[in-house]
């Protein structure tokens, strides 16, 4: 029983339950006293008495022989003028007797009977040792002899003196002057008419009782138990209200009996259909067969067994109790054994200072279908949490999931009738945003630190209680990197095959379904150990109602997993001719064929088939992958190391015919958007298969020569580029960049190579002073020059500056001839000086072109403007307001006028000298520094760089 | 001082070495002060350029030779951002829309537009329309073409095209009936000669006949490659020698050694180097139409007469895949595959048929 568990100490729970027990039955007594005190006017005496004087009863019952022969004749006497005279005083009266006798019948009664519903009056019961078989007798309805009834009475006054002996004996101890209250026809104090028994009392009084016949008690017992509704106590018959309180017993079992009966129709489906589908509706297998117990959970022991020992862990900060030392070193050696396993971090048993384990976190990560967050909330429900789920459709932004974690680590459900404390499992984690995971690595680690969030709520409050489990499937999602530092994690296998064949093949029963292991082992395979595919696979079948062989597994096209695969998973299955598993997989074709299975020829069949079957793996991988341009990189990278059988090359011919139709289609899709042409790219992969397909083990580099090459491809462009922007025009106009390439560049180099003598620049003769010109002219127009470089090893290069070398020799060619050192470094020197050179030449012509141009405006211009500037500011100066007026310098005269002393001008003559220099002064540029002019008379002479260099 | 090709480049259409009918058909031509677009085309090195040139300086005068370059930014339609770098004087702008890549399209849009839109300012100068001078119209994509043939007739009265291109194949046949062709066709091996003969002497140098022959050969008839070797023979030895070999480009070489090797050995192992050797080749930005041609000349020279007409063909295939195609080293590794297919059949059938 319940309560059992939850007061491990009976003894207590039996004073609790007598208290309320002792409560109940005072009411009663209340009850009974108030009811009969409405009734009659001194009801309780009566009872009293009759309890009291339980023994007389007693001997009544001995010599009830003798007396029922008096009171059979003397009864009749009696009864018929009461019943007559005074109806309601004798039926009260009579009542008032049988009352008293089983008056407090409906104590027993009801504690009987609330025995039989199992309400917790038992106990009391036993304390009043009732004896179950006297219950059984009075089922038979008071219909047997007399001396039953007589043992009946007797037993329920045995009872109610017990009871009264040890409930009211010591509270209301029968006082005396109570017992001479009594007024009744049954007893009294003088010597009645009727036959009676003496009784004498302990205080010395005589009371005589009065003894009536069998057939009258017998009657008056019939009276009351058909009494009805009048007695008040009870609601009806007291047979009736036993048949009653059994029929509803009845029904309980009934009801039990058939809910589990619907249980077990449910686990073993009856043949016909209707009740099946009803049943099937209700759940999904998924969650019908879910495992109900730490035993039936699928997934690795190991793996099981990590994760709850993690959580227990937990469990001196979360219960606050200490781990039992006697299942520690039973422990230790598992973990022990645990730690072998190659885990990338190894769970210790340590707890840190707040008593909690090294991690806070358990990453819990495996592909779909394993069983990964069956395991967490088992595992949680197990090590007595309740689990507080947070997945992928439950709000992540970073503020909600703080709120979420908050909520579900720091506080607890008080409502429920157990409250147990949280434990936060994390599912789908891997789709969360980035912010959100760094939230929780902060919650869980930033409070450790004393720094998060939490500090300012209190110290010890904020830290992390509760144990957090985050379920992913990838465990490589760059947004985990962060946590997976942090969390414990543990990789999920896939399940064992025959494992989950076998819970598939126990399911099949329950369900009625025709199979067989092959078939079950097929579907594992198919669904890649999938539990969850498998059942609805197997929901599937079922729903077809019909066996499932293997052949159905292989053939129906439903359940298949559009699992991709790694690429270089697929380019291992390219290249690699699975071996048939056991004839596993041979055996199912072959069973798909059993028909056609020609007896002459069954070789060719089964190879036929075993093509077959490799073409449509090869597709499904590669379809399902998707990538097909990179596949296809890998696969052109690779197959030239594939041992190829061949030594006609036409294989290789055909692959590579392959090859180029693939380009053509994918450029096909690339320029014109026409994707409806993208799954025939596929059916190459089939091809290369069986071309280059071989049993070993092939040995896959990652395609990246393509990749390198264009890296290539773009540095020399690049050059090329550089090259040609610091061409001369008139040189650019006629090479592009092509024919630099195949034709120019090559040869340039070969050109830009002359003879020169290893001697200073000023011992060149004629001649090579004629071809360094012709040297530099040619590598400024090609924009060329030499770059001084230091090389790793130390020494001092010089290289082409846009080093075409690079483009124009391959591979390990070097060029024949070159340059020395120092004659590079010259050449570089001259580069720079020509350009120098050039660019002032061209500047200087430049300010030729430009100086002539403003001078001559300038002339022109200059003769009205000094001639009316006077007037011009007289005329503008009234148009403006005075407040608006700003100074503005006084034009300057630029050709100061002599004046003489009266004003007038004075006209110098103009000399050739004067008017040839100040046009010169305008000719040679704009402005003139003339250096301390007036105080030195050393020779002044223009310096041109052209002259220096 | 620079290049014997810059430098004996004719500047003229009456100075030019061959073809003289041509260029007189062309001097008359741009006499009559209009002429109708242009599509020059022959093969590398038939100074297709030069004669463009000379035809521009005769129309607008020396104004043309004063060239600048430019980058003209232009967008494309998905907000892209390009700079296409053209030369231009005042009178034409040369660009090479191939530049752009996929891009292309828009250049020819914007550039052509841009510049036949905005009429000569000063009506002084010699034409009212101006020249738009495209290269390598070859390798221009299909689209880009269309959008060509629609502006071509719109801005007729404002501008003419130079279209310069290898060959008319691909270009497609509105423009080529838009168009006025003018093939220049390689010079013969005398008139290289001639020239070479004529740059030496100018040079101050003679060249052996022999060396002259030996240097046109290995130029295939391109005057700027004969130019080119022949300078860099004279910087190898001063005073020419008729012994003297002149260099090749140092593709050709690997080239030539890779078809060697193909040769050689007909194996997936030698196929697996051969297209490290292409891979390399592709690397150094050598066409790949260029590598195919030099690889089959170098096959089909070394092989049966049987098995040129095969070759060539199956060559043929995989060169038209490449264009068709993105990926050239498949193609170019089918090919090869192809023939080392072809030539070890061929060599064990003729060993067979020895015994």
């Amino acid at each position: 029983m319940e309560e059992d568990d939850y007061f491990p100490n009976p003894d207590e729970e039996f004073e609790m339950m007598y208290a309320d027990e002792l409560e109940m039955m005072n009411e009663m007594d209340d009850d009974l006293d108030d009811r009969t005190l409405v009734q009659k006017p001194a009801p309780p005496t009566v009872r009293r008495s009759l309890n009291f004087c339980g023994s007389p009863t007693s001997e009544d019952k001995g010599n009830s022989k003798s007396a029922s022969v008096l009171a059979s004749t003397q009864n009749n006497l009696d009864d018929l003028p009461i019943s007559s005279t005074a109806p309601d005083n004798s039926s009260s009266s009579r009542k008032r007797t049988i009352d008293d006798i089983f008056g407090d019948i409906d104590d027993i009664e009801l504690e009987e009977a609330s025995e039989k519903h199992g309400q917790p009056l038992k106990r009391s019961c036993k304390q009043l040792s009732v004896d179950p078989s006297f219950f059984l007798d009075e089922d038979l309805g008071f219909d047997s002899a007399q001396d039953k009834e007589l043992e009946l009475i007797d037993r329920i006054n045995a009872l109610r003196r017990k009871a009264f002996l040890e409930f009211n004996e010591g509270r209301s101890a029968a006082s005396p002057a109570n017992l001479k209250l009594k007024e009744s026809n049954t007893l009294t104090k003088g010597v009645p008419k009727w036959p009676f028994v003496s009784v004498t009392s302990e205080l010395g009084e005589r009371v005589y009782v009065r003894i009536r016949s069998d057939e009258y008690i017998e009657e008056e017992v019939e009276k009351v138990s058909h009494k009805g509704d009048s007695c008040g106590l009870l609601r009806g018959r007291f047979s009736a209200l036993k048949n009653e309180a059994l029929s509803i017993l009845e029904k309980k079992q009934q009801l039990e009996i058939e809910a589990n009966a619907a249980d077990i129709a449910a686990l073993i489906p009856s043949e016909d259909g209707s009740r099946n589908t009803q049943v099937d509706t209700d759940n999904l297998w998924v969650v019908k067969y879910k495992p109900s117990g730490y035993a039936e959970l699928l997934s690795e022991e190991s793996v099981n067994r990590t994760l709850l020992h993690w959580l227990k862990l937990w469990d001196k900060v979360v219960f606050n109790r200490e781990r039992k030392p006697q299942i520690k070193p039973k422990e230790d050696k598992k973990e022990n054994r645990f730690q072998k396993k190659p885990f990338g971090q190894v769970m210790t048993d340590e707890l840190d200072e707040q008593g909690r384990p090294q991690y806070k976190m358990v990453l819990l990560c495996g592909p779909p279908g394993l069983g990964k967050t069956t395991l967490a909330h088992m595992v949680a429900k197990l090590a007595g949490y309740n689990v507080v789920e947070v997945n992928a459709s439950d709000d992540r932004s970073p503020e909600a999931f703080y709120t979420q974690l908050q909520a579900a680590t720091q506080m607890k459900a008080v409502m429920g009738k157990d409250p147990k404390p949280n434990c936060l499992v994390m599912d789908e984690i891997d789709g969360a945003p980035a912010p959100s995971i760094e939230t929780l690595i902060k919650f869980v680690l930033g409070k450790d630190v004393g720094k998060g969030r939490g500090k300012k709520k209190g110290s010890a409050a904020g830290i992390l209680k509760r144990p957090v489990i985050c379920i992913c499937n990838d465990a490589y999602v760059p947004a985990l990197r962060s946590l997976r530092q942090h969390a414990f994690v543990l990789h999920f296998p896939p399940t064992g095959s025959e494992r989950l064949a076998s819970r598939l093949m126990t399911i099949a029963r329950k369900q009625r379904i025709k199979t067989d292991m092959g078939a079950m082992l097929a579907l594992c395979e198919k669904t890649q150990n999938d539990i969850r595919s498998c059942l609805s696979l197997l929901h599937y079948f079922k729903s077809q109602s019909k066996p499932v062989r293997l052949s159905d597994v292989h053939q129906s096209n439903v359940g298949l997993k559009d699992v991709q695969k790694g690429l270089f998973s697929v380019w291992q299955e390219i290249f690699q001719i699975q071996r048939s598993k056991g004839g596993f997989t041979q055996a199912a074709n072959d069973a798909s064929r059993t028909s056609n299975v020609d007896n002459r020829t069954p070789d060719v069949k089964k190879g036929d088939s075993a093509i077959a079957y490799r073409i449509q793996r090869v597709l499904r991988t590669v379809q399902s992958h998707g990538d097909y341009n990179r596949l296809i990189q890998g696969v052109f990278e690779n197959y030239l190391h594939m041992r190829l059988r061949d030594s006609s090359l036409n294989g290789l011919v055909k692959g590579l015919d392959w090859f180029s139709t693939t380009d053509l289609i994918n450029t096909e899709i690339m320029t014109s958007q026409n994707y409806i042409l993208m799954p025939y790219m596929a059916y190459a992969f089939p091809v290369w298969h069986i071309l280059f397909g071989g049993l070993a083990w092939p040995k896959i580099n990652y395609p990246n020569t393509a990749y390198e090459v264009s890296v290539k491809q773009g540095h020399t462009k690049q050059i090329l580029a550089e090259m040609v922007k610091g061409m001369s025009p008139s040189v650019r106009v006629n090479c592009n960049e092509s024919q630099l390439v195949s034709e120019i560049l090559p040869l340039l180099l070969e050109i830009l190579v002359p003879n020169f003598r290893p001697v200073s620049l000023q011992l060149y003769s004629l001649h090579e002073k004629k071809e360094l010109s012709n040297l530099i002219s040619v590598m400024i127009d090609y924009n060329l020059t030499y770059v001084q470089e230091r090389t790793p090893e130390g020494t001092y290069v010089c290289n082409m500056d846009p080093n075409i070398e690079e483009v124009v020799y391959f591979g390990g060619s070097k060029p024949s001839r070159q340059l020395t050192y120092g004659t590079k470094q010259l050449v570089a020197r001259e580069i720079d000086m020509e350009k120098m050179r050039r660019f002032e030449l061209l500047s200087v012509s430049g300010q030729k072109n430009e100086t002539l141009a403003p001078g001559k405006a300038q002339d022109k211009t200059q003769v009205p403007n000094n001639s009316d500037s006077d007037n011009t500011s007289e005329k503008v100066s009234p148009t403006v307001p005075n407040h608006l007026q700003k100074l503005k310098a006084k034009p300057v005269i630029k050709d100061m006028q002599t004046k003489d002393f009266f004003g007038r001008i004075v006209e110098i003559p103009l000399t050739p000298s004067t008017v040839k220099a100040r046009s010169e002064a305008e000719l040679k540029g704009d402005i003139w520094f003339h250096f301390k002019e007036g105080f030195n008379n050393a020779v002044r002479k223009t310096i041109r760089i052209s002259d220096l260099l | 001082m620079s290049l014997w090709v810059d430098k004996y480049r004719p500047k003229s259409l009456s100075l030019l070495d061959y073809h003289k009918d041509q260029a007189n058909q062309l001097k008359n031509l741009v006499k009559q002060g209009d002429f109708p677009h242009l599509l020059v085309y022959g093969p590398s090195g038939a100074g297709k350029k030069t004669r463009v040139t000379c035809l521009l300086r005769e129309l607008y005068g020396p104004g043309v030779e004063k060239l600048r370059m430019e980058s003209v930014p232009i967008t494309t339609p998905s907000g892209k951002k390009l700079d296409i770098k053209t030369i231009s004087s005042n009178y034409h702008i040369e660009v090479n829309p191939s530049d752009a890549g996929i891009y292309d399209r828009c250049v020819v849009m914007e550039l052509v537009k841009n510049s036949a839109q905005t009429h000569q300012l000063d009506p002084t100068g010699q034409r009212d329309f101006k020249v738009v001078v495209l290269t390598e119209v070859d390798s221009l994509s299909v689209d880009a073409q269309h959008a060509l043939r629609r502006t071509m007739e719109k801005y007729v009265s404002t501008c003419r095209l130079i279209l310069i291109s290898n060959s008319t194949s691909r270009v497609i046949p509105a423009i080529r009936s838009r168009c006025l062709g003018v093939r220049v066709a390689a010079p013969t091996q005398d008139q290289i000669i001639s020239i070479l003969q004529m740059a030496c002497k100018k040079e101050g140098l003679s060249l052996p006949l022999d060396l002259a022959k030996k240097i046109v050969d290995k130029s295939e008839r391109n005057l700027r490659l004969a130019l080119l070797m022949c300078e860099s023979c004279k910087v190898q030895e001063t005073p020419l020698k008729e012994k003297q070999e002149p260099i090749l480009p140092q593709w050709q070489v690997f080239l030539k050694d890779t078809a060697r090797s193909i040769m050689h050995e007909q194996s997936p192992k030698q196929l697996m180097e051969v297209r490290g050797r292409l891979y390399e080749l592709l690397s150094h930005n050598i066409p790949i139409q260029i590598i195919f041609k030099g690889l089959l000349k170098e096959l089909v020279s070394n092989c049966d007469m049987k098995l040129k007409a095969v070759v060539v063909e199956e060559a043929a295939f995989f060169e038209h895949r490449v264009h068709q195609g993105s990926k050239g080293i498949f193609h170019l590794e089918a090919f090869v595959a192809k023939f080392m297919c072809i030539y070890k059949k061929f060599m064990e059938d003729s060993v067979i048929d020895m015994f």
